[in-house]
């Protein structure tokens, strides 16, 4: 056949993928002769009726399509690889454009093949040469650089390399940060792409300083691609790097039991106080336990492992426990919790348990240990690191996780009820309520409202669902309802409480029945108030200029610092959020060479605050630990 | 351009209560040489028919020498109006009563001297009230006899004979004398202005043995302060303003007696006694009166909409207020008209509505705390001096525990506020020494309190928290006297003129020391050893105090408060039996 017809049927090929935007072509698409054409010269594959392009299609199909690209474009392909990056964007910008289209990758499957296969012609031609490029350009934060990073990495299986430029790689990338986890994806995945580059990379790594780091990743990538000599080699780095061996027997696909049994004894015998070679032994016994063929005694083995590292272990290893059974593991949610259960009597930071429970099911086993973890403190404790997974369950789980809320609500330990409305206002803050009249229990719904008297915060946000409780069938409730709100009316609130209170309740009779000894409370205060306010002799504006002034100055001032703070707390990721800018006076900003003024945005934050707290701050923070009840 | 005259009748037109005038009036007379027979704060409440002030003196115009009846109106009164003068014990009956009724004295040939009525109001007589008011002198007096002294007279007359000598009688005090009026209410503390306008008065001559023209002036200058002072609080409304002023005036007024050793010299004396007795008896009781209203809540003295300034703010006032109602009390304590029963369930209502009373914020307020438990004990309630105490160890030991903090010990309360404001203490701040909870340990012997004196050595051992009572080198068994560094003047002379701070910080210990150096060994000290070693203490210190044996014992708790000096240890080691 002539090279002419051949270029004409892929001609034919592009005109259509390129109108069609489709990634395949069935014989109503094109003439039968040109597909046959284009099958038998390597152009397309074929599925039955379908074709597709081939993965690794005749050269003159790229080079066609490079010219079709650059008429276009109206420019020729740059040789450069960032530069080539922008002419695909461009050309990509074109295509859409033409075809009036939104979607972005729309023409992916047609750009980032031939990306691909360029970028490699270019480089196994010695027209261009990759990595040299890579290392002259690491500097630079752009996001064409990045594309072009993670391209390379991709191709690296496909590069022609020697051994030499291989282990260059290895030496230099390793230094950079930003390369380092590519290229421990590299190394992970080289195996399953190009075993004879995994082969090649192997003696590389074996004869460079610091290869050994990655050669654990590898030997696990050969080993279950099938090359099983590779377990051989990884015992025998013992000698050398033991975290190496352990990754191996962590991440390898087991066969079978007795592989299983036989790697726990390696990994028991292996004793060092090296926290990284502890590390690397957490991470193999939690990697069992999500171990498809482990069993219950692995299983057990696995927990009372950890459990002897947690106990001896630092800061860190509990971290790392606790975060390695909470995020990757998935079932086993009795057992976790009871491996929970048992740490938290010997220690345990519960900030640590953020996402704990994150992959569990059934939300028993967190409301279960949150109120044995409760009960066990002896002051009011922050609910903060449970928070995510409360929501994870309202949301996921509600009628059950609504239930046991409930529960805590009606607790015994007055200090419990505190951490369900802390959990009921969590909810709030994401838009959930919470019937409170499913509290049925006279004794349940007056232990309630009397957490509720005490709570010290977000009165506005939780009156209005212990309100509810003034339609309890129970009088006794409906009173000690009304004595509560008095007496938070009286000594901590007044009008803010009283208005929000009129605000939730109903013109119905009972409503204002309801509503009379508040409002007569309400009245008592203002008239002592009154009494008060015109008294100059007890008025700190009158007297305590002095002391107010200075508070005044140094409450702004300690506001300015938190800022600072958060300001500074930030500069590490500055990147991301940028560097704040002051705005000295006005309510808009431009930033310099743009058009448009931005509008800036009102941040208020206001919260009623109990000023029982700031009578007595001593008496009403123990009052607040105190777990003392009338219920 | 002479401004006196202008300054006194502002003075004299914001006199606007009836008692203002009262007040002020008889210094005058005194001032201008007349013997007053019958003031109106003996004569008020009583029948005397419209003679508020009976004196006997020269005719201001003619020099003269009469009996005079003074009537003062005052308040609403001092604008004669038709009404005015026409109503109900009005102008014209007050002149006509004044002019019937005898005055009975033993003042030599009194009813032989010609009698001078004279109507005196701070105000103006209504246009269309003086033909009435003419007809009726006309009347009344066909032979003369009757004057009237409204504000153009008062002005004259005070401004010639009162001010103009006294306050007003020079340049430097006519200046400090104004700033002072001006500043009074726009400062919290007693400004310097007040406190050299005082040192004028007092410091401007020297004591020569002999109460002389120029001493009566400066004395009377100080009467005459004090009255404008309170009447101009009244002005404000806000009788703090008269209260620390006056505090200030007779402590530094007593300072300078006991500088010129004139305790004894029972004419200077007199003149010192009505100023503090004005103090005590009349601006302090109005003060508390004032306050009552507020008392009789829980948190009465908690100002609300101030949100967290109020952590310090409530206590630091209910103490401050604790520590006058109890100066006071004690003062009153002694009168034979006091009603025990009564006035100690009034003070502990106070202290139930009030449970920050035992709320410590700086080391000094040990002194409040210790007046209170012992007002407590001189009132004969033990029971609740004990469970005060416990009150007042409970929030050391919280704060303690919740804050990691505990009294400043360098009395400031800006460190306060700052370390309420921040959250964190300033490096100014000062709390690992406690000379409160010394005190209170001490306390727990006097009360016999073992258990709340375990509880507080152990808090102590715990926190390693050092224990140290400042002692005077004045003691009467003083083996430190060779380190007094003013030597010019004695332990109350500086008690009553700034914060003492010749004397020497005094240890204690709450283990057993037996087993010295070995510390681990040492055993903490049991409630009997406590016992015993604080019995051996007492008479760490003993002074005579000049003041308590003038009479003034009520003075020094002000003086220590005032001047932020902490109790010596007498003030309570006294009680150990």
């Amino acid at each position: 056949m002539k090279n002419t017809d051949l270029k004409k049927s892929i001609n034919k090929l592009i005109d259509f993928l390129i109108l069609n935007a489709k990634n395949e072509v069935t014989d109503n698409d094109l003439e039968k002769k040109t597909i046959k054409t284009l099958i038998s010269n390597g152009v397309l594959s074929s599925d039955g009726s379908v074709s597709k392009v081939a993965k690794d299609p005749n050269k003159t199909f790229d080079d066609e399509l490079a010219k079709r690209f650059e008429v276009i474009t109206g420019k020729s392909i740059p040789i450069n690889p960032l530069e080539i990056l922008d002419f695909l964007f461009d050309l990509r910008e074109k295509l859409l454009k033409n075809r009036k289209s939104n979607i972005l990758n729309e023409y992916s499957f047609l750009i980032d093949q031939f990306r691909s296969r360029w970028f490699i012609s270019l480089h196994n031609s010695g027209k261009v040469n990759l990595t040299k490029h890579l290392l002259e350009t690491v500097k630079v934060k752009n996001g064409k650089f990045l594309e072009f990073q993670n391209l390379y990495f991709d191709l690296l299986p496909h590069l022609n390399l020697s051994k030499e430029e291989l282990a260059e790689i290895y030496n230099e990338f390793h230094k950079i940060d930003r390369l380092s986890y590519s290229l421990n994806k590299f190394t992970s995945e080289v195996s399953t792409v190009n075993k004879d580059r995994a082969l090649q990379l192997l003696s590389t790594l074996k004869a460079i300083k610091g290869g050994t780091n990655y050669l654990g990743v590898l030997l696990v990538g050969l080993y279950n691609s099938g090359h099983t000599e590779a377990q051989e080699e990884a015992l025998k780095l013992a000698e050398d790097d033991i975290s190496q061996s352990i990754y191996f027997l962590t991440y390898k696909n087991y066969k079978n039991i007795e592989e299983i049994k036989k790697a726990i004894v390696v990994v028991e015998n292996i004793k060092t106080d090296n926290i990284a070679v502890i590390s690397r032994k957490i991470e193999f016994f939690i990697s069992l336990l999500s171990q498809s063929r482990s069993n219950a005694t692995i299983r057990t083995t696995c927990f009372a492992e950890l459990m002897k590292h947690y106990i001896e272990g630092t800061d860190k290893i509990e971290y790392q426990i606790i975060n390695g059974l909470g995020i990757r593991i998935k079932g086993l949610e009795k057992e976790r919790t009871n491996f929970l259960n048992e740490i938290s009597a010997i220690k345990l930071n519960p900030n640590f348990l953020n996402h704990f429970f994150h992959n569990y099911e059934s939300p028993i086993y967190l409301f279960d240990f949150l109120e044995s973890w409760l009960v066990s403190k002896k002051s009011w404790q922050s609910l903060e690191p449970f928070e995510a997974d409360i929501m994870h369950f309202w949301n996921s789980n509600q009628e059950e996780a609504l239930s046991l809320i409930l529960q805590l609500l009606a607790h015994e330990k007055i200090l419990i009820r505190y951490s369900a409305i802390h959990i009921i206002l969590s909810g709030i803050q994401m838009g959930k309520t919470i019937d409170i009249l499913k509290l049925t229990n006279k004794t349940d719904q007056l232990k309630s409202i009397e957490a509720f008297g005490r709570f010290p915060h977000s009165i506005e946000k939780i009156t209005p669902i212990f309100l509810m409780l003034r339609k309890s069938k129970h009088k006794e409730v409906v009173k000690y309802l009304q004595g509560a709100l008095s007496v938070l009316i009286f000594e901590a609130y007044h009008s803010f409480l009283y208005n929000i209170i009129v605000d939730s309740l109903g013109d119905g009779v009972k409503d204002k029945k309801f509503l009379e000894p508040l409002t007569a409370i309400l009245k008592e205060y203002e008239k002592i108030s009154e009494i008060k306010s015109s008294i100059n002799e007890i008025n700190p504006f009158k007297n305590e200029r002095d002391w107010l002034n200075l508070y005044g100055k140094w409450a702004h001032e300690n506001q300015a610092n938190v800022m600072k703070d958060v300001q500074e707390t930030r500069s590490g990721i500055r990147e991301l959020f940028g560097k704040p800018i002051t705005i000295v006076r006005g309510n808009g900003f431009k930033m310099d060479g743009e058009e448009t003024v931005s509008q800036m945005g009102v941040t208020e934050y206001s919260a009623a605050i109990d000023i029982r707290a700031y009578k007595n701050p001593e008496l009403f923070e123990i009052n607040l630990s105190s777990n003392k009840s009338k219920y | 351009m002479n401004v006196k005259p202008i300054i006194v009748k502002e003075y004299l037109d914001s006199l606007k209560e009836d008692g203002q005038l009262d007040m002020i009036f008889p210094l005058l007379l005194e001032s201008c040489g007349f013997e007053i027979l019958s003031k109106p704060t003996i004569s008020k409440g009583l029948s005397q028919y419209g003679k508020d002030i009976v004196a006997v003196g020269k005719d201001m115009e003619t020099g003269k020498k009469k009996r005079f009846y003074f009537e003062l109106k005052g308040g609403e009164d001092r604008n004669i109006t038709n009404y005015i003068f026409t109503k109900k014990d009005g102008v014209r009956e007050s002149i006509i009563e004044s002019k019937i009724k005898k005055f009975n004295t033993t003042f030599p040939n009194f009813e032989k001297l010609p009698l001078e009525i004279v109507l005196v109001h701070n105000g103006e007589l209504r246009e269309n009230t003086r033909p009435l008011m003419s007809d009726f002198i006309e009347d009344e007096f066909p032979k003369g006899g009757f004057d009237r002294w409204d504000i153009q007279r008062l002005t004259k007359y005070f401004t010639e004979r009162l001010f103009g000598v006294y306050l007003l009688a020079d340049y430097q005090s006519s200046k400090l004398f104004n700033k002072t009026l001006i500043n009074l209410d726009t400062t919290d503390d007693v400004s310097n202005d007040f406190n050299e306008l005082i040192n004028l008065v007092l410091k401007q001559q020297i004591w020569e043995g002999r109460l002389s023209r120029e001493w009566k002036h400066a004395f009377v200058s100080l009467k005459l302060i004090s009255f404008i002072l309170y009447s101009q609080s009244k002005e404000y409304d806000n009788l703090n303003i008269a209260k620390k002023h006056l505090t200030h005036l007779t402590l530094i007024f007593w300072s300078w007696i006991l500088k010129n050793k004139l305790e004894e010299n029972k004419k200077v004396i007199s003149y010192f006694d009505s100023i503090q007795s004005f103090l005590f008896n009349r601006i302090l009781p109005e003060y508390i009166d004032k306050i009552a209203p507020a008392l009789v809540h829980k948190d009465g003295l908690f100002w609300d909409n101030l949100a967290r300034y109020e952590e310090v703010g409530y206590t630091y006032r209910t103490l401050d207020f604790l520590q006058y109602f109890c100066s006071w009390l004690s003062y009153h304590k002694e009168s034979q008209d006091f009603d025990e029963g009564l006035y100690l369930g009034i003070f502990k209502r106070i202290l139930q509505n009030h449970e920050v009373s035992a709320r410590a914020l700086i080391d000094i307020n040990s002194i409040t705390i210790i007046d209170i438990i012992n007002l407590l004990l001189e009132l004969g309630d033990t029971e609740s001096a004990q469970t005060y105490m416990s009150r007042c160890f409970f929030y050391i030991k919280t704060r303690k525990q919740f804050h990691d903090i505990l009294p400043d010990t360098s009395n400031s309360m800006e460190n306060v506020i700052r370390a309420v404001t921040s959250s964190k203490k300033s490096i100014f701040y000062s709390d690992s020494t406690s000379p409160l909870l010394n005190v209170l340990l001490e306390y727990s012997v006097i009360l016999d309190m073992a258990n709340l004196y375990a509880a507080m050595r152990d808090f102590v051992l715990k926190y390693k928290i050092d224990l140290g009572i400042f002692v005077p080198h004045h003691g009467k068994n003083s083996h430190t006297k060779d380190m007094i560094e003013d030597i010019e003047n004695d332990l109350e002379e500086q008690l009553f003129s700034k914060p003492v701070e010749d004397g020497y910080q005094s240890g204690l210990l709450l283990v057993s020391r037996g087993e010295m150096p070995n510390l681990n060994t040492m055993k903490p000290l049991s409630f009997k050893d406590f016992k015993a070693k604080l019995g051996k203490r007492k008479s760490e210190f003993e002074y005579d105090y000049r003041t308590i044996k003038s009479g003034f014992k009520h003075l020094l708790p002000l003086a220590h408060y005032y001047f932020k000096t902490p109790y010596f240890p007498d003030k309570w080691r006294s009680l150990i039996e």
